[in-house]
């Protein structure tokens, strides 16, 4: 599903830069937040098929992102967990979030791109 | 005082000084009963005889003194006829009278029988029975008072029965004492009352008749117990005594020698088993005086009953001699243990020890000069005859000594103040000297001293230093063996108080090292009770509820750890049986975490365990410190390191794209001159670890703190039914703060602002994460006046409550860490507390 957009959320910015040029080298549109609050905020501007996060950010930080998201967004885009702090014990506080899948850092491009491509495939569940 | 026999016995078994006490109880007895013997003790035997003597009951006389006026029956033919005839109608059994000589012209079968006391000895042999012939003779006074009499008197011709022995008809066995019982009743009637029969018939039934002497005989008169203070008792009433005595047989013996003795020994060993049983000192009076009691009262039963004189000035001179004699015999033994004991204790105040300041003076009261800032220091040793010599200078040599005079002064301990002593040339400040030992060599220190300066002056702590050596060298040479000669003309307790003196002076400096010591420490007998414990564990007892000097091992280590009485116990059982130490946590105690370690140290009688309590907040927080660092780095350097590895694999993957791979490298590169900041970063955290703990902060999880904040103050909360309202990120990234104190702080906003907050309200707690700082806030409560909330955080009296205070050491702690903090109130508007450290990562 090349074209696709992204929205990358993280608050480090060469983290940003460095999976931005990855996913725009497999054909997809991109836009970065730095925190949970604006990617909010961009979302709700300029929308997205599918959100890259990052659960350690200031201001906001992932879960309330994941917790907020379908209540500001109607119909909210696929999230993709990248974390170092993807732990099991993480995993049992995102159980009730609606996401994709978790990628827990260090990323693979490989690996993360399939991920991305198998959630962009997948129906949203609305 | 009574003390079973069986008991006197064992102890005289099993107890050396028993032995020796029973010993000398003995000797004694011996020599004041050969004292007795040798009659040097009966002169007041006597008196106390004359006193129970004349208390002696009276009984019916037996006895009747005829006074024959100026007539002479003795010589008298016919007067003697007639008063025999009346004597025997009157029931008289026995008329003695009183003859120069036997007399030449005697009636045939006198009605009743005559005894001739005869003035001159010799025998004379009775032509007629009922005519009889005796020596009229009184034994010699004793000590001037005549008491005693002899049963018969030795003569040329052999032995003459006495007057009163043939009266009454009973030859006494030994010389005896006459009984003269004051209430006695001796009859003295006249001769002519006699004569002219002016009794009825049976007044004199079966008494003997004495007459007096008659004119031609000169009666002599004598001292008495009766009439001690005069010779006003005739001769012949002592004689009816006498004869009174020998009817009644009542008359009183001296106790053999053999009877002296036992009864003396009978005492003293008494006295003895009283001396053993109980501490001589104390038992010494009561044993006096119940033995004294007893010796009177054993000597009147005696006298009363058995008509025997025992010793009684002997048997009290024993008494006296043998308490006396055991005290000092005891106090010669406790002596000598003393000395035993002082002989440790003197190997104990400094023979043993390796750490004896006082070998080297000179050397280190010149290191001391320097350390406590004096100008100059000159430790000399100067001999009682010879020159003075140099044992250790500071800023000073042999050329700064003074004049052989004033060290002689000085030495001689009649010069210890500095003002007249001549200043060496090149010294400044004020000169002082003191003595130190004035052995010889005696041992002087002169010193000078800034003449002004802040307390404490060196020249005060000088003087501190010179008191102390001196004293302690007095104390050792009471106790040094190149003294022993000396020490044995001073009494021991003297020496044992320098001994004392010296163990406890360095027993004190000990304490107060110990007290000086971080850990706690306390020592325990193997028997479980304390021994020592220093200051720190004292107060540490306290805060654990315990008191210091009424607690044993297991009830300290109980009320100190989370182990239960039965748990320790069994540990206890292990490491005694075992020999080896245990360590255990201990609770929290004034927010600080400690280790217990209990070890035993067994060394025979001198088995003792130590319990430490090691303060290990410092290593927990370091290892947390380092936790944290590890942590940071773990989770930033990583991620740097994987933006690289990313880069890297986008780069392999895009090869041929251009202008991706030179952004891909831009970033690269950042990324790497990224995680070489971080890497300083990291530098910084360790080099902090060095520093000042109190300015130590590191990256920690800011949630985890508020969190455990939360925790604490709930019940607090629920206490004042306040609810708390939390906003905190889902998620934490690193803040810089030292944790205890951030979570000493939190603790303290959320407790002050509950504690203001009415019943059934709310208070605020947010934690919130910005780029580049995090920030706490903590609101609520009723509100108090700015001034008062701002007073209350500078104040430090003790009188503000303890979150304040808290509170505002948290602030500073905040400062330190590069932080900020705010608050604010107002009446009815609430309080609010806001704290902001530096984020990273």
């Amino acid at each position: 599903m090349t074209g696709a957009r992204i929205l990358i959320v993280d608050d480090d910015e060469l983290l940003c830069e460095m999976l931005a040029s990855l996913f725009r080298m497999s054909g997809y549109e991109v836009t970065v937040a730095h925190d949970g609050e604006a990617g909010l905020t961009k979302l709700a501007a300029e929308g997205a098929d599918l959100i890259v996060l990052d659960l350690v950010m200031p201001k906001m930080d992932g879960l309330r992102f994941l917790r907020i998201l379908p209540e500001r967004i109607a119909q909210p885009p696929r999230v993709i967990v990248a974390s170092a702090s993807a732990t099991p014990e993480m995993d049992k506080k995102l159980g009730q979030a609606e996401i994709a899948a978790v990628v827990r850092k260090p990323v693979k491009p490989a690996l993360l791109l399939a991920t991305v491509a198998e959630a962009l495939e997948k129906p949203t569940g609305g | 005082m009574a003390v079973a026999p069986s008991k006197i016995l064992d102890a005289v078994k099993g107890d050396r000084d028993a032995r020796w006490a029973f010993l000398i109880a003995l000797g004694i007895a011996a020599i004041v009963a050969l004292l007795n013997y040798a009659s040097f003790l009966t002169a007041s035997d006597g008196l106390l005889l004359d006193a129970g003597n004349r208390a002696s009951e009276p009984t019916a006389p037996k006895v009747v003194v005829v006074d024959p006026g100026t007539q002479d029956p003795a010589g008298n033919f016919e007067l003697l006829e007639r008063l025999a005839e009346t004597a025997r109608n009157l029931g008289a059994v026995r008329i003695g009278l009183y003859s120069a000589n036997a007399p030449g012209a005697l009636p045939e079968s006198p009605s009743v029988p005559l005894t001739f006391g005869l003035a001159e000895l010799g025998r004379v042999p009775s032509a007629d029975d009922r005519i009889d012939y005796a020596a009229a003779r009184i034994a010699a006074a004793d000590h001037g008072i005549s008491r005693r009499q002899t049963p018969s008197f030795a003569s040329a011709n052999g032995a003459i029965p006495s007057f009163e022995t043939a009266l009454a008809g009973r030859l006494a066995a030994k010389d005896y004492f006459v009984r003269m019982p004051r209430e006695q009743n001796i009859p003295v009637v006249s001769l002519a009352q006699v004569l002219a029969n002016d009794f009825h018939a049976d007044d004199f039934e079966g008494m003997v008749m004495i007459v007096a002497p008659g004119r031609d005989l000169t009666e002599a008169h004598l001292s008495t117990p009766l009439s001690k203070d005069g010779a006003r008792t005739p001769a012949s009433l002592f004689s009816a005594y006498a004869v009174q005595s020998l009817l009644d047989r009542s008359e009183i013996y001296a106790a053999t020698p053999w009877t002296a003795f036992a009864a003396i020994l009978a005492l003293t060993l008494a006295v003895a088993a009283a001396m053993t049983a109980f501490e001589p000192k104390r038992a010494l009076a009561p044993v006096l005086f119940l033995g004294v009691l007893s010796a009177l009262l054993a000597a009147y039963l005696a006298l009363s009953f058995a008509n025997l004189l025992l010793p009684i000035t002997a048997m009290i001179v024993a008494i006296i001699m043998a308490a006396v004699g055991l005290l000092l015999f005891s106090e010669v033994r406790q002596d000598r243990r003393l000395a035993a004991i002082l002989e440790r204790a003197i190997a104990m105040a400094f023979g043993n020890s390796p750490y004896d300041a006082q070998t080297e003076p000179g050397r280190h009261l010149t290191e001391a000069a320097e350390r406590i800032g004096l100008h100059h220091s000159l430790v000399l040793s100067v001999p009682h005859s010879g020159p003075a010599s140099v044992l250790g200078a500071f800023r000073a040599d042999q050329d700064d000594m003074p004049s052989e005079r004033t060290l002689r002064l000085i030495a001689a301990d009649r010069k210890d103040s500095a003002t007249s002593i001549e200043r060496p040339t090149d010294w400044n400040g004020e000169v002082h000297s003191a003595l130190l030992s004035s052995d010889d060599p005696a041992l002087v220190w002169l010193y000078s001293a800034p003449a002004e300066g802040k307390a404490p002056h060196p020249a005060e702590h000088a003087h501190n230093i010179a008191a102390a050596i001196r004293q302690t060298h007095e104390w050792r040479n009471d106790l040094s063996t190149g003294a022993r000669r000396a020490r044995r003309k001073r009494p021991i307790d003297a020496q044992l108080a320098s001994a004392a003196s010296l163990i406890t002076a360095r027993s004190d400096r000990i304490a107060a090292g110990l007290d000086g010591l971080e850990t706690a420490a306390m020592i325990f007998h193997l028997g479980g009770f304390p021994v020592h414990a220093n200051a720190q564990m004292e107060a540490l007892a306290r805060q654990a509820g315990l008191t210091p000097h009424g607690t044993n091992l297991l009830k300290t280590l109980t009320a100190l750890s989370d182990f239960s009485a039965d748990h320790l116990s069994e540990l206890l059982s292990a490491i005694i049986r075992d020999g080896v130490e245990i360590r255990i946590p201990a609770k929290d105690f004034g927010g600080l975490q400690r280790i217990l370690r209990v070890a035993p140290m067994l060394k025979g009688t001198h088995d003792i365990i130590i319990l430490e309590a090691v303060d290990i907040t410092e290593q927990n927080r370091l290892a947390q410190q380092r936790s944290a660092v590890g942590n940071f780095v773990d989770k930033q350097l990583r991620n740097d390191l994987e933006v690289i590895e990313l880069g890297a694999e986008i780069g392999q993957a895009s090869a041929g794209e251009g202008s991706h791979v030179k952004e891909i490298f831009f970033n690269l590169s950042e990324t790497v001159q990224r995680a070489i900041g971080r890497l300083e970063e990291v530098a910084d955290f360790l080099n902090d670890t060095g520093t000042s703990a109190a300015n130590v902060c590191y990256p920690l999880d800011a949630r985890k703190v508020v969190d455990e904040a939360l925790e604490k103050v709930a019940p607090f909360a629920a206490e004042f039914d306040v609810s708390i309202e939390t906003a905190l990120p889902g998620i934490s990234g690193f803040t810089m703060a030292e944790p205890k104190s951030l979570l000493a702080t939190c603790e303290a906003m959320l407790r002050i602002v509950i504690a203001d907050t009415p019943h059934g309200g709310r208070v605020k707690a947010r934690l919130t994460e910005e780029l580049d700082g995090t920030v706490i806030e903590v609101s609520g409560g009723f509100g108090i006046p700015f001034e008062r909330l701002m007073a209350a955080l500078d104040s430090r009296s003790e009188e503000v409550p303890e979150e304040y205070r808290a509170l505002a050491s948290g602030f500073k702690d905040v400062a330190r860490w590069q932080g900020l903090s705010s608050y604010w109130s107002a009446v009815g508007q609430g309080l609010r507390f806001n704290v902001k450290m530096r984020r990273i990562g």
